[in-house]
């Protein structure tokens, strides 16, 4: 396996593509890995729907959350995982237009991940509230007084952002499956499976204007998504640089948590694509080239990422403001800061090791590179909501936090329910996009 | 309002009577170890000087007021707002509990009701006072300058056929204060509050945030024992 | 009229006969990939206007809400904000723009269409994996076997309508 693997190895063609991809999710039988990976995640799904069930009945005070610090694991959270799912966003819509090749075997993976995240993130704001059945007050619609919700809050704005981008999500991963659909449909092995996926094929059979109208929408939508998660993800950052609190208020947060969500997503996208090409064999589809891009872009996110934190420390000292450099001084060597230092560890120093292609194409080396990432973002977020949260500007407010047992089940649970989902994918559709993957193979039989 | 700091000797009588005004909950040892007490006003205590003889400075905190809201305006179902006679008023019935605006509160002044306090307050109906509504869990609270005296002298003027005069509502904190140091008024129509505020002591605290607030405090004044500015 | 249902091994073999076919009657391609086709789609300009109500709208809504329906202070902020309302208006002309193209979409090309009679064909079943079939409607379906077998077709299929 090297760097300069074409997308798809030499001898790989259309006709056994489809019959591998499609073979996958018609089986009649499920893996017999499938049955023993799915006990695990099922079992983290239902300590979060305990949680959950829990935490409306008890109340918001079952979290570690306090005076001053009101915010904890749940928007932490909530924002690891949006950056997750934005992540799957960008390799499907905004490398579709740069036209990139290696993008047409791992986007429907990415895209996935993208519904299982934003899914994980969503219920996170609902689930934060201290009145979560009256979440729908945040709508836009006048109440019996009249009433509208509040326009200028950052949270609103999020409320609008991420349904907008759950709803387009789930229309664009649709609209990328309605081919692969018909492909299943029509090799199906019995007639319930055929109902199945013939339904939610929609009757597509690949006419000229079918084809036509499908590919110009396509287009027009890639290219609406890719602004769209790009402003969804400041939005997220808006929550905090829209806030008045020590170290939230600054104009660099919008392309900062872009920059995070790029690193995220590569993460977690490496993380799924390794284990699945072994496991499903599909190392005809996504080779060498594909872990070496994903290297790279996980290197180049690393890089703004640390430019981030490098702005970070120059505007607070640059700014000159006491709350700010108190705080940011917490951050460092703060009852916090082994939080801090791990960030630094995992989000820069470690994907360092990246430059090397040798190191690259090593999957142990890279899947622990990834998780690293990933522990590290969740620690990013946690320094941003805590550390700024506990250091506010008058000292008489100074406070502590400590995450309590519910915070980290329900953490564990939505790790398992994303797991979970993901697997129920691979189950039930093509985990490569045969039709994208038609577009570069070759057209016959050799 | 004008809080003067030559007169606050650390008492907390204001405290304690907001507390029974206000109906708030009392929440217990458990609670406090995690900082959710529920005191809308309190005496922050700032030292200074060496850890053996340290000076002890008081100061009165409660909600501010201010103009420029900072929690007002992340509110996202508008469970705050500003009222037109300048206070900013906490609509209990319209919160869901998001938190943002304990976030953005620069004072810190705002509490929640992490778990249902009052329901859990083994107290009798009669202790509380029914002028006030007891909150709900899930549900932010804070100051409200008394907001149900306020009312009253509303109905009392209305009913005469007259303003609210400038020094008709006393304010818990102010009613129980033994020293003074409260000075609450309809600022419309002149009075105290206004002559307190024209003082070269009146500052507003963190004023470099802009929210202009209703409450100023008059600095204190100490004497070092230097004998220098006699 | 009949309907003459073939298959092509190859992108290139359907290509070079469409134009003999087309001169048969009505012809309609499925292939499992899209052929060169320079003809425009009206679905962009769906997800542009969809994208402009939607934001005119978003927009609209909240000026009628902060200075028509129930103006209030807010942190003394003027009642239009419109700086606050730009994301909002952003997000839901996206959300219409998507919607309105994903909508337009089912409705040009009549979907869903769960049955078509050339479904009844079973060489259609390759149509989505690597065989490239045609459905010729023609009042002379022996010349349509004709020139079929001389196009070198994969397999020829007669349907009753």
């Amino acid at each position: 396996m090297t760097p300069f693997d074409p997308v798809a190895l030499a001898g790989s063609n259309n006709p056994d593509m489809t019959d591998h991809v499609s073979g996958i999710a018609l089986r009649s039988k499920a893996f017999r890995w499938g049955w023993i990976a799915i006990v695990l995640p099922a079992a983290l799904t239902s300590v979060l729907i305990g949680s959950i069930l829990y935490l409306f009945y008890a109340g918001v005070g079952i979290w570690g959350i306090d005076w001053p610090v009101a915010w904890g694991f749940a928007i932490i959270n909530y924002v690891w995982w949006i950056a997750i799912a934005s992540g799957g966003t960008f390799i499907s819509a905004l490398f579709f237009l740069t036209r990139s090749e290696w993008r047409n075997s791992i986007n429907r993976i990415a895209e996935s991940m993208t519904l299982f995240g934003a899914a994980c993130a969503g219920i996170y704001p609902i689930l934060h509230l201290g009145r979560p059945w009256l979440f729908y007050w945040l709508f836009p619609y006048p109440n019996t007084m009249g009433l509208w919700p509040q326009f200028r809050s950052p949270l609103l704005w999020d409320f609008f952002a991420i349904l907008t981008y759950v709803i387009s999500s789930v229309v664009f991963w649709y609209l990328g499956l309605l081919p692969d659909l018909a492909t299943l449909r029509d090799r199906a092995p019995t007639r319930g499976k055929q109902v199945l996926y013939g339904v939610m094929a929609l009757g597509f059979r690949g006419t000229s204007t079918q084809w036509r109208h499908y590919h110009a929408l396509y287009g027009v939508l890639a290219a609406v998504m890719a602004p769209l998660v790009c402003s969804v993800h400041s939005i997220v950052g808006l929550d905090f640089a829209g806030a008045a609190t020590v170290g939230w208020h600054s104009t660099m947060y919008p392309p900062f948590f872009i920059f995070g969500a790029f690193l995220s997503g590569f993460a977690t996208v490496l993380l799924l694509i390794m284990p699945m090409r072994r496991l499903l064999r599909l190392e005809r589809y996504i080779t060498g080239r594909h872990l070496d891009v994903l290297g790279r872009l996980l290197l180049t996110s690393s890089l703004f990422v640390g430019y981030g934190y490098i702005m970070d420390a120059f505007n607070t000292y640059y700014g000159g403001e006491k709350a700010e450099i108190t705080m940011y001084q917490e951050r460092l060597f703060g009852y916090y800061a082994g939080i801090y230092w791990a960030t630094i560890l995992f989000n820069v120093l470690l994907p360092q090791l990246l430059w090397f292609a040798a190191v690259r194409l090593n999957q142990l080396v890279v899947a622990l590179i990834a998780i690293g990432v990933i522990i590290g973002m969740w620690c990013e977020r946690y320094t941003i909501v805590v550390v700024s949260l506990h250091r506010p500007r008058l000292p008489s407010a100074y406070g502590l936090y400590h995450g309590s047992i519910w915070d980290w089940l329900t953490l564990m649970g939505t790790v398992g329910f994303f797991v979970f989902g993901i697997l129920l994918i691979v189950r039930l559709i093509p985990v490569i996009s045969m039709f994208e993957m038609r577009e570069i193979l070759a057209p016959r039989r050799p | 309002m004008s809080i003067d700091l030559n007169a606050c000797i650390g008492c907390n009588a204001c405290v304690v009577a907001c507390m029974a005004e206000n109906n708030i909950p009392v929440v217990g040892k458990q609670q406090v170890m995690h900082e959710r007490e529920m005191h809308w006003l309190r005496i922050d205590r700032y030292y200074e000087g060496s850890p053996e003889a340290p000076d002890m400075l008081f100061q009165p905190m409660l909600c501010q007021h201010c103009e420029r809201a900072p929690c007002e305006i992340v509110c996202p179902v508008g469970a705050t707002v500003h009222d037109e006679e300048g206070l900013n008023v906490m609509v209990y019935n319209r919160c869901v509990g998001t938190r943002f605006c304990s976030n953005n509160c620069p004072y810190k002044v705002r509490r929640f009701n992490y778990f249902a306090f009052a329901a859990e307050e083994r107290r009798p109906a009669v202790a509380r006072n029914p002028e006030v509504t007891v909150r709900a869990r899930g549900v932010m609270e804070k100051c409200t300058f008394c907001l149900q005296r306020i009312a009253a002298a509303r109905i009392d003027a209305d009913a005469a056929n007259r303003p609210v005069g400038a020094e008709e509502v006393q304010t818990a904190c102010q009613a129980a204060c033994p020293t003074q140091v409260f000075t609450f008024g309809n600022m419309a129509e002149g009075g105290q509050v206004v002559e307190r505020k024209k003082s070269p002591l009146t500052y507003v605290v963190l004023d470099d945030q802009d929210t202009q607030p209703r409450v100023t405090y008059e600095a204190r004044i100490r004497n070092d024992g230097s004998g220098a500015g006699a | 009229m009949k309907t003459v249902v073939a298959s092509f091994a190859s992108e290139a073999g359907l290509v070079e006969a469409l134009p003999r076919l087309r001169s048969l009657g009505m012809v309609e391609t499925y292939t499992p990939k899209a052929l060169e086709d320079d003809q425009p789609s009206i679905l962009p300009l769906a997800v542009l206007v969809g994208g402009l109500v939607g934001t005119a709208g978003g927009f609209g809504m909240q000026v009628y809400a902060n200075v028509i329906g129930y103006p209030v202070d807010v942190g003394g902020r003027p009642e239009f904000s419109w700086p606050a309302f730009v994301p909002i208006a952003f997000e839901i002309g996206v959300l219409s723009a998507v919607l309105a193209g994903f909508i337009a979409f089912l409705v040009v090309n009549r979907l869903p269409r769960l049955y078509d009679p050339v479904d009844e064909a079973s060489l259609m079943r390759g149509a989505t994996r690597d065989r490239w079939c045609v459905a010729i409607r023609t009042e002379s379906p022996d010349r349509a076997h004709t020139m079929l077998r001389d196009l070198a077709a994969d397999a020829v299929e007669e349907l009753a309508a």
